[in-house]
């Protein structure tokens, strides 16, 4: 009885076989999309809400990208994150000014509003404190590194201006005395000193590029000027300040009658505006006396004084400059006088391009053509 | 063919400025020939002049335009000379119809744009071509610092800069002016400041009003900053002319002082701090009461221009930082030795 029942079950069983569809074992070829994508939360979001109080460099907000901008007081890290500068309150707000923007800021007092007045002055914290006792001694005498790797080279200098001064003052003295013995004879050795430093502070500005009364006049009125500081410091009384400067100015003007800068800054006699300009024209007229035409050849003599005529007190260095090219040609124009042969001894060829010609043509100057 | 274009007006010098021409005769001569011989003036070898060859039909097209703008400048004088007929007292009518009249002169364009510094200002014209550049550089680098600084609203609200401010410091004897803005040692800015304060509107002594101001001054008791004057001058004449503030001007009119100059001294760790000069135009002479400053220390500036009825027409603005030398200028100016304050802030 056995066997008939097996053999109905199995008969069953392939009935259900070819009734149903046969699973085999399988592997899923294709994820989904969003399969495995998701990320642990980055705990985005406020960390401190309207009028909580924080300190500097505490976190206020953290986004991607700008929701919200830092307002007054806030800063913004690398990955936007918004932080306080100062301590005080923290404030959401809307600025007119940026109509699409929303702000963080940070106020002062938490009774404030923030934006604050566009037109009122900003209100700041100072947010330091005065050292005392060793941590200002300690601060006072800190230097950044790169100013203390300098400080032996900026030393290094200051002493070789000061020694090149010193040098000038000695210069100037030394020329007073040797140049102006009526003025050196009716000065001490106290007054010889100031006049030497009046004369290296007027040096300086003509150098600089003033006229010679613009540079007299800066030299006197910023020596009172420290003379008026001395007042300040209680160093002086008022009625001495006024002896002194108005000593001072007789001085500068008894100098200043006296010496005079040359265009190469050596020191000469003085001369008035009116002395200046007659001398300039005397000179002038000496030179065009001297050298009546200009195509003529000069010889070495005649170059020499007019030289020493051009580089008189006379002329500024511009107009010397002006007169040497008018009166001193380095090579003269091409007249009988100076042109030569090939045939010539002592002529010098020179290659020259006609324009007319478009050709490269040789022409023998005389030595003569040449200035001596 | 003449060797000037010019006939008409603007060769005629009897009602108009001779410093509408140009001042060098060889350069004049350039630009009033028909046809540039030798090319212009600014070529110097004589290859280049040779080889210099001028417009085709320049020498036509030239002398032609010329007249045409002659004549309308011409028919402007004209108006000019009806109104005046008339009694007109509309002065800035009158100017504009004389930098009309005159805006298109090769003269004055040549001038103003390559003889800038010594233009007369007081023709209408030229302060129009001055105003020109000013608005195309200065006035905005101007503007710009004085925002990003925050010196407006610090100090004042704000500036509708009306001139142009030029200032230099006599620290070395090369005159440099200083650009809005920079940060100059104490050394610089030992001594007063030099101002050149140019007006573009016609301005016949009128009265100015310098305030330096340093809002950066700390304010420990109140952990908060105040502002202190560091110079104040009053009633300063300035004409189109004579638009300089230098040493010379400050030593003959010593009235001009309420506030002796006061050199910048920061004390160490505190920073950058931010000098403004206000340039402020007078209604008339100032009041001696309203004028005074009593304390440099907490200076209300807002009060004292309102008090004082100022206006605002130009700034300019420093930076200075504690450096060695600070010491020296706090010595010099017999000021007691600067604090020093912690690094941080806490």
């Amino acid at each position: 009885m056995l066997l008939p029942d097996s053999i109905t079950t199995t008969k069953n069983s392939l009935v259900s076989f070819i009734k149903c569809q046969i699973r085999f074992a399988h592997k899923k070829v294709v994820s989904s999309k969003t399969h495995m994508q998701d990320s642990p939360g980055k705990r985005l979001g406020a960390k401190k809400y309207e009028n909580h109080q924080v300190k500097i460099g505490q976190i206020l907000y953290r986004q991607r990208g700008t929701k919200w901008y830092p307002g007054i007081n806030v800063g913004i890290g690398k990955d936007h994150t918004l932080f306080a500068l100062q301590p005080g309150f923290v404030k959401y707000y809307l600025d007119p000014f940026h109509p699409k923007r929303k702000f963080i800021g940070i106020a002062l007092n938490k009774d404030d509003k923030l934006p604050y007045p566009h037109f009122e002055p900003t209100k700041r914290r100072l947010g330091r404190d005065v050292l005392d006792g060793k941590k200002a001694e300690f601060e006072a005498n800190y230097l950044p590194r790169n100013v203390q790797i300098l400080q032996p080279k900026i030393n290094e200098e200051l002493n070789k201006r000061i020694e090149k001064r010193n040098g000038k003052l000695l210069k100037f003295k030394d020329e007073i005395k040797k140049n102006f013995p009526n003025l050196s004879s009716s000065l001490t050795e106290e007054q010889l000193d100031l006049a030497a430093n009046r004369l290296l502070s007027i040096d300086g500005y003509l150098r600089g590029g003033k006229s010679i009364d613009d540079a007299r006049f800066s030299t006197t009125y910023y020596y009172i000027y420290d003379l008026k500081l001395s007042n300040k410091r209680n160093e002086i009384s008022i009625d001495e300040l006024n002896t002194k400067s108005s000593n001072y100015k007789e001085f500068a003007s008894k100098i200043d009658s006296e010496i005079m800068f040359a265009p190469d800054f050596s020191l000469t006699k003085n001369l008035t505006f009116d002395e200046l300009s007659s001398l300039k024209t005397k000179s002038f007229a000496e030179l065009e006396k001297l050298i009546p035409d200009i195509t003529k050849p000069i010889n070495k003599k005649t170059k020499e004084h007019a030289l020493s005529i051009i580089n008189s007190v006379a002329f500024s260095l511009k107009e010397q400059i002006k007169l040497k090219r008018r009166f001193l040609k380095p090579t003269l124009p091409e007249t009988n006088e100076t042109i030569g042969n090939a045939k010539d001894k002592k002529v010098i060829a020179i290659q020259k391009m006609n324009i007319e010609t478009r050709q490269v043509e040789t022409i023998y100057r005389t030595k003569n053509a040449f200035l001596p | 063919m003449s060797s000037s274009v010019s006939r008409g007006i603007w060769s005629n010098f009897t009602n108009r400025s001779k410093s509408l021409a140009i001042k060098s005769a060889k350069l004049q001569k350039a630009v009033l020939s028909p046809d540039l011989p030798n090319g212009p003036v600014s070529l110097k070898a004589l290859s280049s002049k040779r080889k210099y060859y001028s417009p085709i039909d320049l020498d036509k097209i030239y002398p032609l335009a010329y007249e045409i703008l002659e004549k309308k400048s011409e028919k402007i004088y004209s108006k000019i000379e009806d109104l005046k007929k008339k009694g007109s007292e509309n002065v800035e009518e009158i100017n504009d119809l004389l930098v009309e009249a005159e805006i298109n002169n090769p003269e004055v364009v040549y001038n103003s744009l390559y003889a800038a510094n010594t233009i007369d200002l007081t023709q209408p014209v030229y302060r129009h071509y001055a105003k020109k550049q000013w608005e195309s550089y200065n006035k905005m680098i101007t503007m710009q610092r004085l925002e990003t600084l925050s010196i407006i609203p610090d100090t004042l609200p704000t500036l509708e800069p009306e001139v142009d401010v030029h200032m230099k410091f006599p620290h070395n004897n090369v005159d440099t002016w200083v650009e809005p803005g920079s940060i100059l040692s104490s050394n610089v800015t030992s001594k007063p400041p030099i101002f050149k304060i140019t007006e573009f509107k016609e301005s016949k002594n009128d009265l100015y009003t310098i305030l330096i101001v340093n809002p950066d001054t700390p304010d420990v008791e109140n952990n908060s900053y105040t502002t202190t004057l560091h110079w104040a001058l009053k009633d300063v004449e300035l004409s189109n002319n004579d638009s300089i503030i230098d040493i010379q001007k400050l030593d003959s009119n010593p009235q001009y002082s309420i506030v002796d100059y006061l050199p910048p001294t920061p004390e160490k760790n505190l920073g950058k701090q931010r000098f403004a000069v206000w340039i402020f135009r007078q209604d008339g002479k100032l009041n001696e009461e309203t004028s005074k400053v009593e304390n440099i220390n907490n200076f209300q500036i807002r009060e004292f221009v309102e008090n004082n009825k100022l206006q605002a027409v130009g700034a300019h603005a420093w930076r200075s930082v504690w450096d060695l030398n600070v010491e020296n200028v706090r010595k010099e100016y017999g000021l007691p030795a600067g604090r020093i304050f912690s690094r941080d802030s806490f």
